[in-house]
């Protein structure tokens, strides 16, 4: 309804002024400014092993609603007994290689390119060594999207194995952390129990597996 | 004589089989890597690119190895 008559010497009630503090503003200003929790998206690191709202990562067997609430991985520490090993073996022959002719005699008798190739396969194996035990570690990854459970095992060099299961099937979320290295590293194993014959997912030598735990069960409603 | 080329033979011949299957492993996990690169890909430092790339490379010395192994052995 238009106004029939309006004041022109009206003016529109002003706010009290504000009489905040500058620290009481600088922390509205701030919360204000900064985005809600829930929607807040986190770099995915190349290497970081648990992450919650990842950005930067597609994992191509979601659905297209689908969005990433929880990455996984295996807690880095678990790389240490392979890397040692990679590292006495490349590292502890090297200065043996002039005193193989007299380790092994029969060395000697070998020509020059026979003890490179065997040198150059022994590196080569190492190497090999090296990768599969990385990518072991970082392909063997958990995701928690807002409609399944994701589990990627990437035990063996032939052997990959993707199994999920819905949000909705998942009874029970339980962790095990055992032994001095897992609680003074904080990781360990999560195993998320589904109704019916669905297999149970599990996660091993996961970081923080109490924080995994709750992110779960807020997920599916238990808390 | 013979009997150091027939010792030199039985060397040569288990190193090739061996440089050769290595070469076969080594393709294997190329294309495994291949595929769960395009499966998971990490945007952060292009992980996914350089693992592909290393794999790559360590195909390429297998095979460099096993070509080299026939010429000079």
């Amino acid at each position: 309804m238009p106004d029939i008559f309006v004041d022109p010497d009206f003016k529109e009630p002003t706010p009290p002024p504000e009489h905040k503090s500058s620290q009481t503003r600088a922390a509205v200003h701030k919360k204000e400014n900064s985005p809600k929790p829930q929607n807040r998206k986190n770099l995915l690191k190349a290497f970081q092993s648990y992450c919650e709202n990842p950005k930067g990562i597609i994992f191509k067997p979601l659905g297209p609603n689908e969005e990433i609430l929880l990455f996984l991985r295996a807690h880095p520490i678990i790389n240490i007994p392979w890397i040692t090993i990679a590292f006495l073996l490349a590292v502890v022959p090297i200065p043996l290689i002039p005193l193989l002719d007299s380790i092994f005699p029969s060395f000697l008798t070998l020509p020059v390119e026979y003890k490179i190739v065997s040198i150059a396969l022994y590196f080569l194996i190492i190497l090999g060594y090296i990768l599969i035990n990385f990518l072991r570690w970082f392909y063997n990854i958990g995701i928690v999207t807002n409609e399944n459970i994701v589990d990627l095992d990437y035990t063996q060099v032939v052997q990959v194995h993707l199994s999920a299961t819905v949000i909705e099937k998942v009874e029970d979320v339980s962790y095990k952390q055992s032994g001095f290295i897992q609680t003074l590293f904080n990781y360990g194993n999560i195993d998320v129990q589904t109704a019916g014959t669905t297999s149970n997912i599990e996660f091993f030598n996961v970081p923080e597996p109490d924080r995994v735990v709750m992110f779960i069960q807020k997920q599916i409603g238990h808390l | 004589m013979f009997g150091e080329i027939n010792l030199l033979f039985f060397i040569k011949v288990p190193i090739l089989v061996l440089i050769f299957l290595y070469a076969l492993f080594s393709l294997v996990l190329f294309n495994k890597i291949r595929s769960l690169s395009e499966m998971v890909f990490i945007s952060n430092l292009n992980i996914s690119a350089v693992l592909t790339f290393l794999t790559l490379a360590h195909l390429v010395a297998a095979i460099s190895l096993f070509v080299l192994s026939l010429v000079i052995l």
